[in-house]
């Protein structure tokens, strides 16, 4: 598998960690994972910084992801997006659907 | 509007006739409802009306429409679902409104400028939609010459809009919507939504996106490896449409792609916001609240700035975006795609064919010609004598008088479209005189030349407006009388031995007999001791000048009017008569021919030469007296009958005058014997118009073609009486001197 995901509860917030190819291959793995989190705990933060890649599954799992934390109330945050994840944001616009703040070269709008 | 190829007037010309239509479907729902309330089917087809009104004017870049009708439909829409009640005030709103889009186009076509009067009309209108639909949408105090200033500034620049893309289309980009469904196995098919984006930005610029969602399953349900991805793209290139379908070649399959023109006026608004100097927000809620921007076109004028200040500085307009719930709604070209689908839904169930009318005109026309060839070929056979070959030209003849009817009844209309003006015109006029009436029409199914519709309208809307005002008296009075306090009037039409009959019916008060013979006695129209029938009285009110209504009201009672209505009516060569019953109503009884290209034709001889007199100005036919009294006159009937000698009139140097007849004729009232060489019968005969040299002939009207080849003059019976009139009366004049 081409992505790595790594989970680490800090300071009662889970931060999960993925590198690698956020694509196609990796989505079903992932969507299982996000599902159980999601469920379990109030805050979560996903950490993109090692992201190298992203295709349409991988950032479809993402809204998915992000659509269940809202609807069960938890917290769910993208931080230290690389720069295949703003991108592929950007392109589709959905930088403002998750409203994290993107730290790049610029600040980014909100 | 200038400059548009041929092709783009052609669409024009049709979506102004599309739209005519619908904004009469538009007011006749409008009008059902507000007698029979309202209903959901109707107001269902009122939205749509204005909807289809404003989608086809978007695409033709009509910003002003577009504008209008969006306000107009955005109050519609609340009253579709309910949140706001279809009052009278909002019917007579939206009436007027649909009124004030009419004029919209009616100035369009004729290229009349918006003067003064329609952009108050105009901010007047908005207004009340705004306060229909209830301050929702904010607001800024601006002053009304501000106001004025910036909506003539955007006049200008939506003008110039239409400019601009077909600049645009040569040198540079034109703008797409793309709208793109991808299809659930897209993944596993191994490919990626993402890399279409990406090989979109290389060919052109995306100049707008939102991803859609919506099909996306809740996390625990959703198929990791399948596609619900969906996007709406704003997108300008300089690539055809082909390159850009070629892109999406490998999904087109299993996915929905629609690659549609965009809306391309709003780069413009958005060109001179950011040329204006005032910060862009202002500016652009400013354009919103004046209504030159709809909320939606700003916001895809936002998307757009977006896009261009994609380096991420600085972007105040962006900051009004108020939620970006209202980007994702597929704006106006789904509207367009759906409204496409109706229209072709709706010309599906009409099983209608536009047709220009100059094509018809032409074909009427050859067939006219056919008329007259196949008589002759018909005469001919008959020379021969050989049966075979007279045979067949009866059988040809029989044939092209069949093909004669067809074509005559492709320039017919149902007199219900004669008919559907009127609800309003009965509506407005009885609110404008305090009356209750209602309207009622019968005759649906008749079918008269259109021509001949377009030229009963004015004298039968002034016959409407005049049996409303003169006809029907106040509720008070009616009740006195035992009248139910609704007046009615009624339109009905039907066929009659071979021409139609129009009947303007009210059932008022009926014609005061006293007064008009007083009037006319007044005016001099009349002598004390004329003995009149009520017919000939009744027939008085056609004068000119003529009026018994005591007081002038807007609505009629200046006296121009019913003689204008006699001429127009006989100009069709149609004529009307009345019946009155005081206390009880009265008729007005329009008979008009069928058509007007072909009259049944009463045909006389002068000399050697024959001449056309039109049948239905005919009256009897006589003997020319051998004993004559005064000179220019015959007794009929113990009455004097002015003669007019045709042959002197036109010339003719008759041979043989032992067998004179007289015809004769009537136009209106006067009555005239004219004196002809010979009567030869009737025939119908096929109108031809007189070339440029004949035209100034005074007594004759047009042409027509004889079986035999002959051309045969028609005569012109009105101009042949009044100069007979006018020239006695002179010579009376000068005998006296």
């Amino acid at each position: 598998m081409s992505l790595d995901i790594q989970q680490e509860v800090c300071a009662g917030r889970l931060q999960m960690r993925l590198a690698g190819e956020l694509d196609i291959y990796a989505a079903a793995a992932l969507r299982e994972c996000l599902h159980q989190v999601v469920a379990q705990h109030h805050e979560i933060e996903i950490l993109l910084a090692d992201v190298s890649e992203v295709d349409g599954a991988g950032l479809q799992i993402l809204v998915a992801a992000k659509n269940e934390a809202l609807r069960q109330g938890t917290r769910l945050s993208l931080s230290d997006h690389s720069v295949a994840v703003v991108n592929a944001l950007q392109l589709c616009r959905l930088d403002r659907f998750f409203g994290d703040p993107i730290v790049l070269t610029k600040e980014m709008p909100e | 509007m200038m400059d548009l190829d041929p092709q783009m007037a052609a669409a024009l010309q049709t979506f102004f006739e599309e739209s005519r239509d619908l904004l009469q479907e538009m007011e006749s729902a409008l009008l059902f409802m507000e007698d029979q309330g309202a209903d959901l089917e109707r107001i269902n087809a009122v939205f749509r009306a204005a909807h289809t009104i404003k989608g086809s004017a978007g695409l033709f870049g009509l910003e002003e429409v577009v504008r209008f009708t969006h306000r107009l439909e955005n109050l519609l829409d609340q009253i579709r679902s309910g949140t706001k009640m279809l009052t009278p005030a909002n019917i007579t709103l939206l009436l007027s409104c649909g009124d004030h889009i009419g004029d919209y186009l009616d100035r369009l076509v004729s290229a009349a400028p918006l003067d003064q009067h329609f952009l108050s009309e105009d901010l007047r209108l908005l207004a009340e939609l705004q306060a229909a639909l209830g301050a929702r949408e904010q607001k800024l105090p601006i002053s009304k010459e501000n106001n004025l200033q910036l909506y003539e500034h955007t006049e200008a620049s939506s003008s110039s809009v239409t400019e601009i893309p077909a600049d645009e289309k040569v040198s540079t980009s034109a703008n797409w919507h793309i709208s793109l469904r991808f299809g659930i196995d897209t993944f596993r098919d191994g490919m990626d939504p993402l890399s279409f984006l990406r090989y979109l930005q290389q060919i052109g610029d995306i100049t707008g996106l939102v991803t859609l969602t919506d099909a996306l399953p809740a996390l625990p349900q959703m198929d990791a490896e399948s596609c619900y991805l969906g996007f709406e793209i704003g997108f300008s290139s300089v690539a055809d449409k082909a390159t850009i379908l070629d892109v999406f070649d490998f999904v087109k399959e299993s996915s929905v792609v629609h690659l549609l023109p965009a809306h391309s006026q709003i780069g413009a608004y958005l060109k001179m916001i950011q040329q204006l100097p005032e910060a862009d927000q202002h500016l652009g809620e400013i354009l919103v609240a004046v209504g030159s921007l709809t909320s939606e076109e700003l916001q895809r004028a936002l998307a757009l700035q977006e896009n261009t200040d994609q380096t991420g500085q600085h972007q105040p307009l962006g900051e009004i975006l108020v939620d970006q719930k209202m980007v994702q709604e597929p704006v106006v070209q789904g509207a367009l795609e759906k409204q496409q689908q109706q229209r072709e839904s709706q010309s599906a169930e009409r099983q209608l064919l536009r047709v220009r009318a100059s094509d018809l005109d032409y074909l009427v026309d050859l067939v006219g010609e056919l008329v007259i060839a196949s008589a002759a070929n018909r005469l001919f056979a008959g020379q021969d004598a050989l049966e075979a070959r007279l045979e067949s030209a009866t059988q040809v003849a029989r044939l092209v008088e069949e093909i004669r009817d067809g074509a005559l009844r492709l320039r017919m209309i149902d007199v219900s479209e004669l008919f559907q003006r009127f609800p309003r015109v009965v509506r407005d006029t009885a609110r404008t005189l305090g009356k209750d009436i209602r309207l009622e029409m019968h005759g649906e199914g008749t079918e008269l030349d259109k021509s001949m519709a377009e030229k009963i309208t004015d004298p039968l809307m002034h016959l409407v407006r005049n049996a409303m005002d003169h006809g029907i008296e106040p509720a008070e009075q009616r009740l006195q009388v035992g009248k139910p306090a609704q007046g009615c009037i009624a339109l009905h039409a039907r066929h009659d031995s071979g021409g139609i009959v129009i009947e303007v019916s009210d059932d008022g008060a009926g014609l005061n007999r006293e007064k008009i013979q007083r009037k006319a006695l007044e005016k001099g129209l009349i002598t004390a001791d004329q003995v009149l029938s009520d017919q000939e009285i009744y027939a008085l009110i056609f004068a000119p000048g003529f009026s018994t209504a005591d007081k002038i009201s807007d609505i009629s009672g200046r006296g121009v009017g019913m003689d204008v209505v006699r001429q127009n009516i006989e100009s069709v060569r149609g004529r009307i008569e009345i019946h009155s019953v005081s206390g009880r109503g009265s008729i007005m009884r329009i008979h008009l021919p069928l058509t007007l290209s072909i009259i049944d034709g009463f045909l006389v001889r002068l000399a050697q030469d024959t001449y056309v007199i039109p049948s239905e100005s005919v009256e009897e036919c006589l003997e020319y007296p051998k004993v004559q009294g005064t000179v220019g006159y015959m007794e009929l009937r113990d009455q004097p009958l002015p003669l007019l000698d045709l042959n002197a009139v036109f010339n003719k140097r008759a041979t043989d005058e032992s067998r004179r007849n007289v015809v004769v004729v009537r136009h209106g009232l006067e009555r005239i014997g004219m004196v002809v060489s010979g009567i030869l019968g009737s025939q119908q005969t096929v109108i031809k118009p007189l070339g440029k040299l004949f035209e100034q002939v005074p007594g004759i009207a047009s042409a027509t073609i004889l079986g035999n080849g002959d051309v045969a003059p028609i005569l012109d019976i009105p101009t042949l009486i009044q100069r007979h009139y006018a020239i006695s009366a002179k010579s009376a004049h000068s005998f006296i001197h």
